[in-house]
């Protein structure tokens, strides 16, 4: 956690990318946090949060293959990069060892 | 049909989404509303479908100047990319066709720049000077338009209008010696001139002060380049030099040399002072007078001044204007190089019609240029439809294509611009031999020929690629792609035969205005003059005539010579005279010649009646004269024998004829034979002519150089042929002449160049009808007359627009001189047949390659 500040939501949008790995684009981001987290997000949020994670070298983006759906449209595609892995695990380690310095917690 | 997202929020979305973003965010946008629309209504999706849309636009603003992976604008570049490589295919599969095009058409450009240029520089004479505008100079018109007045009007007239901001004493001679050390030079043209002329005229000071360079007597200002060839790298400021060995002068300004469009010509000025004293200031009508230039005042009216001159006259000099009536001009100082009334000047006027003519024939041949262009691009557009109909099909706007023609074009002309420029460099040292106008390069790069080029270029294109993108781009797709496309299908084939036509018309034009120039020319140069002209050379008489005299009488190699004031081809002496017996009381002008007795027979004058020259007996009062033709019709005598011993007056002295010859051509053929008188006066024998034995002139005329300097050891030998002087008086047309024939020549061939290639494509698209007409019997000749005969149709036609427009226009050139050829059949006849040879020979190549073609070949595949 020393280089990267990873901000709450980016945490989360970062995490439902990884979760969705393979078909995450920014509707499917969208959808997954609001499942997940049952609260509503912007789809102006979710894109500028993929932007600056991109911008960080976090997940990297190619746009797809042209679908029926959407009228057509392609999807640019995330992917976490194998940076954006070792970030989140960094992240989930640190959160395991404040829990874990929690007194009498487990 | 599934519910639509709110208008407003879409609208909002592609007015704010920079494009490589719109693609992603929409679809985003639309699967969550669709979704949404399901899960919790339609209105609810709308209301989120707007959040969301509002929420980007932070995001698409920040976005919006940011070069990703994906440029801003895909298409177009990779399109723009295409119609590079297409255009550049083209050029290259077509290397024939591509070559005609951009040869002829930067053939004409660099005509047209060439031609800009020479017109530019004719326009602008003397326009340069802060004080054009205001500057006039002023003439006299007394029996004739005189550029020059006495010197005793500028002292006058600085007294009576003291308003005048610059009064200017501008005194030419053409031709001075000055001496450097110890070196001696004659150089053509210098003045004398006083310290107001550098106000009126701004010139380039190198070094010394403007204002008082000429004010001092004895001072002298240099052309650069003179002061280079008298005193090298040294400082010539302060050096002295030696004028005419009469005048010490000391140097006291260096300016650049002059420019080529001034009608001032002078290699150095001396000071006024410096000779003023021994100017005649007291008469009006005086032989010697000088160029004298005035400012005047901002927003003065010309005509106010010039209303006070008949004042001015009577009161400076009264009598002398009563005896010999006169007036004074103000002439604009930008018309002096257009003004033809006034003949006798250093640098000769240039009438607006040749210089409006030469505009004209590059307007022509930019136009053939285009023409060529045009017909070519239609007719390769063709062999284009199916690239046309696959762009069509695959959704391009007709715009896109004219575009995409219109950018071919560009790229054409700008190949053709480069080469053009190239050629302009090429030819530029060769104008001043050719044209007598000076062009240097750096002349194209002052911003308005850049402006003019850039207009010329940018009138080409539009007037070269318009035609074809609008033709190319009007095919329909599926007729385009269906077959081959024929001519036919073009419907352009009158347009196309309409320009050709025009080409046609326009070289006829131009050919006979070249014919007409040169016939002109022809009879300028060898039309009977009334004197002699082969073997005559021309020089100073120097200071002892005497003994010359005698060293010419020794001298084997000279056949005859002649002491007198002026040859026959010189024209510097005139003289009033009148005849109240013949009813002549105004005094109307004549030359005077002053001559021995040698000189009507040197120079094979034709005496008509009565005496030649004699030599006066000593004590004779009575002046004995032979008088031209045109003399004794003034007098009213049409028969030269008639007029034998009548008397009249020349000025007050009488007279009596006592010989008549025939006309002779003194002056340029610009002007009518004036009256003449020869007259015996050995007092002013300035000039010899000598008659040189033809088989050994060239030794003769070092034999006569080494007496002629050994008697004159302080000037230097000079001479001229008569034909020299003679070609000398018609350089202006010879000039004219040459810019003809050089343009001419380049219009024909980019006229035959276009014609070239458009029967080559012609043949190429033609090939199946010929092999059908082969085998249903037509002979090769019969072909070879197919494809000629359409093309000598058009000339024809062409030929009679053409004829009736250069009769026009080459008439209105003509009148300008006073004895000039009429413009007979011969001249249309050549004109038709060389052009008949010129398409028959263009196109035979192809028509008879087509011609000869086996039919089998042609039509095997279809």
């Amino acid at each position: 956690m020393k280089g990267t500040y990873l901000g709450e939501f980016e945490e989360v949008v970062l995490l439902a990318v990884a979760i969705r790995s393979g078909d995450a684009y920014g509707a499917a981001v969208v959808n997954e946090i609001e499942q997940q987290m049952g609260r509503s997000v912007n789809l102006g949020a979710v894109h500028s949060a993929l932007n600056r994670l991109q911008e960080k070298g976090l997940v990297s983006s190619e746009m797809g293959g042209m679908t029926a759906e959407r009228g057509g449209r392609r999807k640019r595609l995330y992917t976490v990069t194998a940076y954006g892995r070792r970030v989140l695990e960094e992240v989930r380690q640190l959160r395991n060892q404040m829990w874990n310095a929690i007194p009498g917690f487990n | 049909m599934p519910d639509k997202p709110p208008r407003l929020a879409t609208r909002l979305l592609h007015w704010f989404c920079p494009p490589h973003l719109a693609e992603e965010l929409e679809g985003d946008l639309d699967e969550l509303f669709q979704q949404r629309i399901r899960e919790a209504g339609l209105r609810q999706a709308q209301w989120r479908y707007l959040r969301d849309v509002i929420s980007l636009v932070p995001l698409a603003l920040a976005q919006r100047n940011t070069d990703t992976v994906f440029s801003q604008k895909p298409t177009n570049t990779i399109m723009i990319r295409n119609y590079f490589k297409i255009a550049w295919r083209t050029l290259l599969h077509q290397k024939g066709y591509s070559l005609i095009n951009v040869t002829g058409l930067a053939l004409g450009l660099a005509a047209c720049i060439v031609i800009s240029l020479i017109v530019r520089n004719e326009l602008t004479y003397d326009s340069y000077h802060k004080k054009a505008d205001r500057t006039y100079r002023m003439t006299v018109h007394g029996l004739d338009y005189n550029p020059s007045v006495s010197f005793a009007v500028a002292p006058a007239f600085r007294t009576d209008f003291p308003e005048a901001e610059h009064v200017s004493q501008f005194f030419y001679r053409p031709e001075g010696m000055i001496k450097a050390g110890n070196q001696r030079f004659s150089e053509k043209g210098f003045a004398f001139a006083d310290s107001a002329f550098s106000q009126v005229f701004d010139f380039n000071w190198l070094a010394g002060d403007a204002k008082t360079a000429l004010t001092e007597p004895n001072t002298i200002v240099l052309t650069e380049s003179l002061a280079k060839k008298y005193f090298g790298d040294r400082n010539p400021m302060g050096q002295l030099l030696r004028l005419n060995n009469r005048l010490d002068l000391r140097v006291t300004g260096i300016i650049s040399d002059l420019p080529a469009n001034t009608h001032l010509r002078f290699n150095f000025l001396v000071s006024w002072e410096s000779v003023r004293k021994d100017m005649d200031m007291a008469h009006f009508w005086s032989i010697a007078g000088g160029s004298l230039y005035i400012v005047l005042p901002e927003h003065l009216n010309p005509e106010r001044i010039s209303a006070r001159f008949p004042a001015f006259l009577t009161k400076n000099w009264d009598e002398q204007i009563r005896q010999d009536k006169g007036m004074l001009l103000l002439q604009p100082l930008r018309e002096i190089h257009f003004d033809q009334r006034y003949l006798n000047q250093i640098t000769m006027p240039r009438s607006k019609e040749t210089i409006y003519g030469l505009a004209c024939v590059a307007l022509f041949i930019i136009l053939t240029a285009c023409i060529n262009f045009i017909n070519l691009a239609t007719a390769q557009a063709v062999r284009r439809s199916k690239e046309v109909g696959i762009r069509k099909t695959l959704g391009a706007y007709r715009r896109q294509l004219i575009g995409q023609a219109l950018g071919e074009t560009s790229m054409l002309v700008g190949i053709a611009a480069v080469l053009a420029l190239f050629f302009v460099r090429l030819f530029l040292p060769y104008a001043k031999d050719l044209l007598d106008i000076r062009l240097t390069f750096t002349q194209l790069g002052e911003p308005q020929v850049i402006a003019g080029i850039s207009g010329i270029l940018i009138a080409t294109i539009l007037l070269a690629g318009l035609y074809p993108g609008f033709v190319q781009s009007g095919f329909l797709p599926t007729k385009a792609l269906k077959s081959r496309m024929t001519n036919i299908h073009l419907g352009g084939l009158a347009v196309r035969k309409g320009l050709v036509m025009l080409q046609f018309a326009i070289t006829q034009v131009i050919i006979i205005g070249t014919l007409v120039v040169a016939s002109q020319m022809d009879f300028f140069m060898n039309q009977d003059l009334g004197y002699a002209k082969e073997a005559i050379v021309l020089l100073s008489a120097g200071d002892k005539p005497d003994v010359f005299l005698q060293k010419l009488r020794e001298n084997p190699g000279v056949q005859q010579f002649s002491f007198a004031s002026a040859a026959p081809s010189y024209n510097n002496n005139f003289a009033p005279f009148k005849s109240p017996e013949r009813g002549l009381h105004e005094n109307d002008v004549t030359e005077l010649k002053h001559v021995d007795e040698q000189y009507i027979s040197l120079h094979g004058l034709s005496l008509l009646a009565g005496d030649p020259i004699r030599k006066r007996a000593k004590g004779d009062t009575l002046y004995k004269v032979v008088v031209n033709q045109t003399l004794i019709r003034r007098l009213g005598f049409t028969d030269a024998a008639r007029a034998i011993g009548h008397r009249f007056f020349i000025g007050n002295q009488p007279v009596l004829i006592q010989g008549v010859v025939r006309d002779f051509q003194s002056e340029s053929k610009h002007k009518q034979v004036r009256p003449c008188i020869l007259v015996y006066n050995p007092g002013a024998f300035w000039q010899v002519s000598i008659k040189l034995h033809p088989q050994h002139m060239r030794e003769t005329l070092a034999e006569i150089e080494a007496d002629w300097v050994k008697l004159n050891p302080e000037y230097i030998f000079q001479y001229e042929f008569v034909d020299d002087h003679l070609a000398q008086l018609y350089t202006q047309e010879s000039n004219m002449y040459n810019a003809f024939r050089i343009f001419s020549a380049i219009s024909i061939l980019i006229g035959s160049l276009g014609l070239l290639g458009l029967v080559s494509l012609i043949a190429v698209q033609r090939t199946k009808e010929i092999g059908i007409r082969k085998v249903l019997g037509a002979s090769s000749g019969s072909i070879a007359v197919l494809f000629s005969r359409e093309f000598l149709v058009l000339m024809s036609i062409a030929f009679c627009v053409a004829a009736p427009l250069a009769w026009y226009g080459m008439s209105n050139w003509l009148r300008q001189y006073a004895y000039h050829i009429n413009i007979g059949p011969s001249i249309y006849l050549i004109t038709f047949f060389s052009m008949v040879i010129l398409v028959v020979v263009t196109i035979s190549y192809q028509s008879l390659k087509a011609a000869l073609m086996n039919p089998v070949k042609s039509l095997r595949s279809e």
